[in-house]
């Protein structure tokens, strides 16, 4: 008997899959024999050659294509099949993608700005061990930042921190030659600092121990911006001398581009401390720093600081009674002081943002899937696992989100950028050097993790409800022209809680646009484009030396000098002085108002003030519409006299006149009550506050320059005041070098800038409601169009039996009526709730504005139902009963 | 029909479990190897059926548009 040939044998034996060697090797032998008997050996060994080489093959291919389906060459389908899907079903690409994208953009930012807050990565050697000491007043809920004293005690005795440093942050014009000085944030910090950083010069030196001497020559180290800027990259600037406000002093040294430790200073000069010592309080604030020695950890570090100060309050027990000392990570939250769970607390909010989101859109996939059901059912019933199906839904659903997060992370980055911008140009020197904004790698991870979580609750929930039923009868259904999906409690919930949440947001909303819009409008008609905004600042040079009294006096000298020469410029039509200008912000106080002689005070949660100096009025073009003016006796010390505007007579005095009447500030402390000040005076409404209620009522103190923080000068220009600016900088240089000019640009400009917040939170919110409106109306839309597809054959069979068009239409806005106002009823119901408990919101006044939001959200669904129901009438009866 | 064919088809139904497969004894015609024997599972013969039922299904949509009746 003859056996296969050895290489047939052996090239399948090879192939084929262990567990199937035996039965392929009888297979070929048993059809090798059987060709034996019919055509000779000779032949029968050609033969088998062929089958065994086919055989191979065959096992070859299998083999690539079990490896094909596990590296995924399905899943390239399926990504192109979910980029088709996003061109095919447009709405609900820009539906979904843009409230994934809202969702995920969100997440990803508040993700990277957490970190960046609340635990920045110091970009300096051994980062993790630098610290920030700080003391606590317990009894002022803040804390005490004259530390000189104690600085110098625990530079001597503590042990666990080494470099210990101190800084404070000073604002100094800075100039070379003849070039305007311009205002620069520069830190007077310890030589330690250096050592702690770590950080070697670009050029030169840094600061040294001996600089910190009383009577060392003044140093500067200068910043990498600050030497490309101001001395254009000079390599020779090494030992040049500079003028620091009104100090001549030597660059020693430029540091590297990135480095602005402490925090955002772009300038280092020594601080010097006297000789002789500080007693407990005294000097200037100052912040401390350190770096936590080897072998030494934080917790014992904050241990030996407290055994220090509790030395401290021994022998001066008054001064330390309230004072608690204690070592925190530098520039973020120490490890410890807050638990895990309450980080992760931050972050739920966000996640529930993107829940509500995935909710919203899941709606409206499941809706799509329904439309899908002979698809699926058909590739299920032909062999296609439910895995296999739920895995396509899947990736259908994560190309959705991939692009809604691209787009997201996008706007996240733009926002978080600009957003940085704005908030750190109102501070001097931007942000901290840690702050890096944009989104970083691990943001971008973070996001992409939400991502997959999204693509899983909008993929695989609706699947697995897709493919529960089985096969069978799902085909049965496909000749009915029917689906066997139905929303489920959890979608009708969804939608239900959708609506509520809608009509919840759209109170808020359409205030805040309304009241943006109103604001704006109102202070349009104030002439703010032909005033400058000068905000003053004189270095108080020799800090330790000048008394309070002669800096006024000298503050005092200055102002009336550079007012004198502004006015003598031919635009300037009017100059004076304010520690807020109108349109530039409220500074509110609480006070007691005397509404008739004797009466009982009436008490002001906020009182709006302003400080404001000679000419103020008559600058801004006010004028008097009762009593008289301040005068020059008014801005002594002893006077207590105010002016008033009409809005605070109509407020507060019923019509009548002011005049005579007295308004005092509320002492924190009741037994302390301040002094009552009389009103002399009543100005007309200036018309740059807008409140509710009209014209914020005011109360103006007279001010003398020295006495005004800040000291906001308001020049009166005819003509383009962005023009004037450069000439206000350049008499100010002229002057007095230590005169820094902080802020220089119109009003206009200004009040743009206090209107922006509000303008962005009306626009995001009236954003994130249309979105609820719109998700709404489609989440509507998809339920009723599946609803109207799944009953075609009992419409088609009511219509047939004589139903009318009314009564099917009846039917299906029946439907969609109960959903909404289920919606409606939720969220009417919180926000009655809300007014109950709060006793500022009158029902009455809101009673409107529900009525007609009630009516916008039922409209809002009643309108996603008209497609549906058109195809519903679209439904013939024949063709209904020929189907079934 | 080419062996490697059926080998191929095989597999993906045991791997979907609509057949379940075992080897039965060791014969002499076949070298001493023993044969895979075929079971059709209580799924196979359904989806078999509904297979059936769903072309039977097109064919009779089919049939309409071919203008023959049954």
């Amino acid at each position: 008997m003859t056996s296969a040939p050895w290489w047939a044998a052996l090239l399948v034996r090879s192939l084929a899959p262990r567990d199937h060697v035996d039965d392929v090797l009888g297979d070929l032998e048993e059809a090798h024999r059987s060709r034996a008997g019919r055509h000779g050996t000779i032949a029968a060994r050609a033969l088998t050659t062929l089958d065994a080489v086919d055989m191979a093959a065959a096992l070859i291919r299998s083999r690539f294509d079990r490896l094909r389906t596990n590296t995924g060459n399905s899943m390239i389908q399926d990504y192109k099949l979910g980029l088709r899907m996003l061109v095919k079903y447009p709405g609900l690409t820009i539906a979904g993608g843009l409230a994934l994208a809202i969702a995920i953009g969100i997440g990803a930012g508040w993700y990277d700005l957490s970190r960046d807050l609340l635990h920045p990565k110091l970009p300096l050697p051994n980062a993790d061990r630098i610290v920030e000491i700080e003391m606590r007043d317990a009894a002022a809920s803040g804390d005490e930042r004259r530390l000189l004293h104690d600085f110098i005690e625990w530079r001597r005795e503590i042990r666990t921190v080494e470099a210990l440093g101190a800084y404070r942050t000073v604002e100094r014009n800075l100039g070379l030659g003849d070039a305007r000085p311009e205002p620069v944030t520069a830190a007077e910090i310890t030589a330690s600092a250096f050592r702690l950083a770590a950080v070697p010069p670009l050029l030169g030196r840094t600061l040294l121990d001996s600089d910190e001497q009383p009577g060392a020559p003044p140093v500067v180290v200068l910043g990498y911006t600050v030497w490309q800027q101001r001395f254009g990259g000079r390599s020779d600037i090494d030992g040049q001398t500079v003028r620091l406000g009104r100090t001549t002093t030597t660059v020693v040294g430029v540091m590297p581009e990135g480095f602005a430790f402490p925090v955002n200073h772009r300038l280092w000069v020594p601080l010097q401390l006297r000789a002789s010592g500080y007693q407990p309080l005294e000097g200037p604030p100052i912040r401390i720093f350190g770096r936590i020695a080897p072998g030494s950890t934080q917790a014992q570090a904050n241990a030996e600081l407290v055994t220090i100060v509790d030395r401290a309050r021994a022998a001066s027990p008054k001064t330390y009674e309230h004072l608690r000392p204690r070592v925190l990570a530098y520039g973020g939250e120490s490890p410890g002081d807050r638990s895990w769970f309450e980080l992760m607390l931050t972050h739920l909010p966000v996640v529930l943002v993107l829940i509500i989101a995935c909710a919203n859109v899941g709606t409206l996939i499941y809706a799509r899937t329904a439309t899908r059901d002979a698809e699926i059912a058909i590739r299920y019933s032909l062999g296609a696992s439910r895995g296999r199906i739920v895995g396509q839904l899947f990736i259908e659903a994560l190309v959705l989100s991939s692009v809604a997060a691209i787009a997201g992370l996008t706007f996240a980055d733009w926002a978080l950028k600009r957003g940085m911008d704005a908030y750190f140009s109102g501070q001097p020197g931007g942000p901290p050097f840690w702050i890096n904004p944009g989104l970083k790698l691990t943001t971008m991870l973070y996001a992409a993790a939400l991502t997959v979580i999204g693509g899983a609750i909008l993929g695989v929930l609706p699947a697995i409800k897709a493919t529960r039923s089985h096969p069978h009868g799902q085909l049965r259904n496909l000749g009915s022209g029917g689906s066997t999906l139905r929303f489920g409690w959890i979608w009708t919930t969804v939608m239900i809680g959708q609506v509520a949440l809608t009509l919840i947001l759209l109170p808020p909303a359409m205030g805040i646009t309304q009241e943006s819009l109103r604001d704006r409008a109102i202070r349009g008609r104030f002439p703010a484009g032909e005033y400058l905004v000068v905000q003053i600042e004189l270095d108080r040079e020799g800090v330790i030396d000048e008394s309070d009294a002669e800096f006024a006096a000298r503050l005092d000298r200055t102002y009336r000098e550079f007012a004198r020469q502004l006015q003598r410029q031919p635009e300037v039509v009017a100059v004076t002085f304010a520690d807020r200008l109108p349109g530039m912000g409220p500074s509110v106080r609480e006070a007691q108002v005397e509404p008739a002689p004797g009466a009982e005070p009436v008490n002001v949660a906020n009182m709006w003030t302003a400080a404001v100096g000679p000419q103020f009025f008559e600058t801004f073009g006010v004028p008097l519409v009762a009593g008289r003016d301040f005068n020059d006796t008014d801005r002594g010390t002893a006077a207590r006299t105010v002016l008033v505007n009409e809005a605070f007579a109509r407020r507060y005095m019923n019509g009548a006149s002011p005049v005579g009447r007295r308004v005092r500030y509320t002492a924190a402390n009741a037994s302390n009550a301040e002094p009552w000040f009389e009103i002399v005076g009543v100005v007309r409404d200036v018309g740059m506050t807008p409140t509710d209620l009209g014209e914020a009522p005011y109360v103006f103190q007279p001010a003398a320059p020295a006495t005004v923080r800040p000291l906001v000068m308001g020049v009166r220009v005819a003509g383009g005041p962005e023009m004037f600016a450069p000439r206000v900088r350049s008499i100010a240089s002229q002057l007095d070098a230590g005169l820094r000019l902080d802020e220089v640009r119109s009003l206009d400009d200004l009040a743009w800038r206090v209107d922006l917040p509000q303008m962005i939170a009306a626009a995001a919110l009236a954003s994130i409601v249309s979105l609820g409106l719109f998700l709404s109306s489609a989440g509507i839309f998809s339920l009723m169009s599946v609803s109207v597809a799944r009953r075609t054959r009992e419409i088609g069979l009511r219509s047939a039996l004589g139903a009318s068009r009314p009564r099917l239409l009846a039917g299906i806005f029946t439907r969609a009526l109960v959903l909404v106002g289920s919606g409606v009823a939720a969220g009417n119901g919180v926000l009655l709730l809300f007014i109950a408990l709060t006793a500022e919101v009158d029902l009455s006044d809101v009673g409107g504005a529900l009525i007609g939001t009630s009516a916008l959200m039922l409209t809002v669904g009643l309108l996603g139902c008209v497609e549906p129901a058109r195809r519903a009438l679209r439904i013939h009866p024949t063709d209904a009963l020929r189907e079934s | 029909m080419r062996r490697a064919n059926v080998y191929t088809t095989l597999q993906r139904l045991e791997a979907k479990r609509l057949i379940s497969t075992h080897l039965g004894d060791p014969r002499p015609e076949r070298g001493g190897k023993a044969r895979r024997l075929v079971n059709v599972r209580p799924a196979g013969v359904a989806a078999v059926r509904a297979t059936t039922g769903a072309i039977s299904a097109m064919v009779g949509e089919l049939r309409g548009v071919l203008g023959e009746t049954e």
